[in-house]
């Protein structure tokens, strides 16, 4: 009852929140004073009894004990006089007495509040705001073609006089490149191969999920061990001719992917070799050396597909497996069902446990998809840093330029002519994006907000909950407008 | 189209107001799942470093709002709970509004139940103490000497769960979901600074675009921006709750406003080089 009268309370107190929308009216008025004395009230209750009783009243007057025992109560004659001196506000002879105990929070709060502030808003947020303007580096296609360009140039050096100091440095400047070129591609790679783990347990979650469905109802028919009726035996025979089928299939598509990951092994080994063949042999002409560059680079595209397409094949012989173990599980239950008998305790209890393992299989699933996508928000953030430093560049120097534009603006020592003039503008354009920003966020909590007030509205609408508190309320509230519009017409002022 | 303009400029607000009401009712009687949801940086940096966290550290949630603003803010409490408990952390719950006791009595009973957590063990709750800044110095000090007793009145050094934890700094972190002031940047200033203690926490959207300089400079581990946050840190943990069923609406509340202001500004330029007249 209590709770039913809570939602009828607070579903009226909404709505005369509300119908202040239409315009001022004694609704509104009432929801408003109710609030504003609720809440002072509510703060009065608990600020005596967290504050008052243990931090004064019980420090000079134990429950059981006797006035001023405690020695510590000394302590508080100071605040407490301050806080005394407060209530002199309502004796306007003595009012100026209050000032005291103002100068003092005044005094208390600045001491503490502006080495804080010094600390927290200026040097720290000044240190985030200094942030390296350049941190330019290649991206994959520019660090590659700079490792080309430095090999090229080593075996130039190399040709000449491959024992010469210039030819060391060329080759050492070439494996640095080589290095980052490789870290770059590593980067997107993982990336690329992140996203296709995402993707691939994505796909799998809704296709496990139902997969389990005909292993669950055949458990929860065994785990009854009663004989099966028709309907159940016709399910029966229907879950196992479609886990079979679904583990058929799914062995078919492993074999055709391990196939094909097989053929792709085969073609990457035969480029790596026919590469290796041509860097050994390569002679001391810059042709040779940059045909035998290119088929390693070959030789690597080919490698990458192959892994791509091993991975791939490795993931649905998994998936192959998981259907045979359940399509095997299905097979058992089915064979129970179809025995007309009643299951015994034995198989009742393997039942239950595959139907838990099923069930869980799917958590699993679900929870993988989420683990991984994840993990490719990762991978592809990692990929940004190695490869968009731009992006960070520009974000850093777009920082830089709106604090010292806003800081130009508000700073009023020197008149504002001019390139200042400029920079301030600037500074004001900036001031208005973070306006519009925050007006932006103040739209979403606004809406929040109200999305949360419709949403009780709608739960008080629940005739067993809250026996229609809110459509109830309604009519009574809109009746109670219309009212007071034919009462009042002619008497309210012209606009 | 000089007239519709006209009388898109003379339109009475309330109007706006039902198709705002209309708008975002409609996603609460029939959801519509929309899709897309990434988590935001702060979102993500908040849910690795509590993912991050070994079983057995603490951490420190304070609930700094009131009933007034927890359809934002309730979402991402429930949502950082559920996380510390599956993560087997130890919790202990404090709150700097005066308002806000109820809430985080029946949000610590909902999620302790519901996550099995024993009292005492694995979680406490200190309770609402007056005092703001007061209370956070104070528990930087000593928090046996700001909380002598928890919620339901056990001595709070006598609590398995406080035994290891005398100071705010002790925390392995501490988590404020503020509503303003006292709030996360109260925590940040009096506490986090100070005391040094990792902080993080969530914030209304009013307040977010104030938090975020302090993500960015290092100052939080992690920011949970309003709603939408919440509904990222949902589908982080994979328990979608209050957050997530509140972005249709939002997200078709936002469409609503978008297209007014593209509305309201066509209407505006295009009647602004024409003389009035055009609606009787």
């Amino acid at each position: 009852m209590s709770e039913v009268l809570g939602f009828w309370v607070a579903a009226a107190l909404t709505l005369f929140m509300f119908s202040f929308l239409y315009k001022d009216n004694p609704f509104y008025r009432m929801g408003e004073n109710l609030f504003v004395g609720v809440t002072i009230g509510y703060s009065i209750v608990i600020l005596y009894f967290e504050s008052w009783l243990p931090k004064v009243w019980r420090v000079i007057h134990p429950e059981a004990g006797v006035w001023f025992e405690n020695r510590e109560w000394w302590v508080l004659i100071f605040p407490v006089t301050l806080g005394v001196l407060v209530l002199t506000r309502f004796i306007p002879k003595w009012a100026w007495m209050s000032r005291w105990t103002f100068a003092f929070i005044v005094g208390y709060a600045s001491g503490l509040a502006i080495p804080a502030t010094l600390t927290t808003s200026i040097q720290k947020q000044a240190a985030g705001t200094v942030q390296p303007l350049l941190t330019r580096t290649p991206d994959l296609e520019g660090a590659e073609a700079d490792a080309r360009g430095a090999e090229a140039a080593a075996d130039e050096a190399a040709r000449k006089d491959p024992t010469s100091e210039d030819a060391r440095e060329a080759r050492v400047r070439a494996e640095e490149l080589r290095q980052k070129a490789e870290a770059a591609r590593g980067a997107g790679e993982a990336a690329e191969d992140a996203v296709s783990v995402a993707e691939w347990n994505e796909a799998r979650k809704p296709v496990v999920a139902k997969a389990i469905v005909p292993l669950v109802e055949l458990a929860a028919i065994v785990e009854a061990k009663a004989p099966a009726t028709s309907d159940q035996i016709s399910k029966a025979k229907a879950g196992q001719e479609g886990a079979a089928k679904e583990a058929a299939a799914a062995r078919k598509s492993a074999d055709d992917e391990a196939k094909t990951a097989q053929e792709l092994g085969a073609a990457a080994g035969k480029a790596r070799a026919e590469a290796d063949a041509l860097w050994a042999a390569r002679g001391k002409t810059k042709e040779s050396g940059d045909a035998a560059r290119a088929a390693l680079e070959t030789a690597r595209v080919e490698a990458r597909k192959a892994a791509i397409a091993g991975k791939r094949a490795a993931r649905a012989g998994r998936l192959a497996l998981e259907a045979e173990k359940r399509s095997a599980a299905v097979a058992e239950l089915a064979a129970i069902i179809l025995s007309g008998a009643a299951a015994t305790d034995d198989q009742a209890a393997k039942a239950l446990n595959d139907r838990v393992a099923a069930t869980k299989s799917a958590l699993d699933a679900s929870q993988a998809a989420i683990a991984t996508r994840i993990g490719a928000w990762d991978a592809a953030s990692r990929k940004e840093y190695m490869l968009l430093t731009f992006y960070r560049d520009v974000s850093a120097l777009i920082l830089f330029v709106g604090v010292l534009s806003v800081l130009v603006y508000f700073f009023f020592s020197i008149e504002h002519r001019g390139p200042v003039s400029k920079i301030s503008r600037l500074g004001v354009w900036f001031l208005m994006v973070y306006f519009g920003a925050s007006y932006g966020y103040t739209v979403m909590g606004r809406l929040s907000l109200l999305y949360g007030r419709m949403s009780y509205l709608l739960d008080a609408s629940d005739p067993k909950q809250a026996w229609c508190a809110t459509p109830i309320l309604l009519v009574i509230i809109i009746g109670g407008l219309v009212f007071l519009h034919f009462k009042n017409k002619g008497q309210e002022p012209a606009a | 189209m000089e007239n519709f303009c006209r009388r898109i400029l003379a339109l009475d607000r309330r109007w706006i107001f039902f198709i705002l009401l209309a708008t975002l009712i409609f996603p609460i009687a029939c959801p519509l799942n929309l899709e897309g949801l990434k988590p935001s940086t702060g979102v993500k940096k908040m849910y690795d470093f509590i993912e991050a966290m070994p079983e057995g550290q603490s951490v420190l949630i304070s609930f700094d709002y009131d009933p007034s603003s927890a359809p934002e803010l309730q979402p991402m409490a429930d949502a950082v709970m559920r996380h510390a408990f599956r993560k087997k952390l130890k919790v202990v719950v404090v709150g700097l509004w005066v308002t806000g006791v109820p809430l985080q009595k029946s949000t610590v009973e909902k999620i302790t139940k519901e996550a099995g957590a024993k009292e005492g063990e694995d979680y406490t709750h200190l309770g609402f103490k007056p005092g703001n800044v007061a209370v956070i110095s104070g528990m930087g000090e000593d928090i046996y000497a700001t909380f002598p007793t928890d919620a339901k009145g056990t001595a709070t050094s006598t609590i398995p769960v406080m035994k290891k934890l005398r100071r705010l700094k002790d925390f392995d972190l501490v988590v404020s979901i503020s509503a303003g002031t006292p709030g996360l940047d109260t925590w940040i200033a009096y506490g986090a600074d100070k005391y040094k203690f990792k902080i993080g926490g969530g914030a209304t959207a009013v307040q977010s675009p104030v938090m975020s300089p302090y993500l960015q400079a290092g100052q939080l581990v992690g920011l949970i921006p309003a709603m939408r946050g919440a509904a990222e840190y949902e589908f982080l943990i994979d328990k979608p709750g209050a957050g997530t069923k509140g972005m249709d609406a939002i997200s078709l509340g936002h469409y609503l406003i978008i297209a007014l202001i593209l509305l309201g500004n066509v209407a505006y330029f295009y009647t602004r080089t024409k003389p009035a007249g055009g609606v009787a």
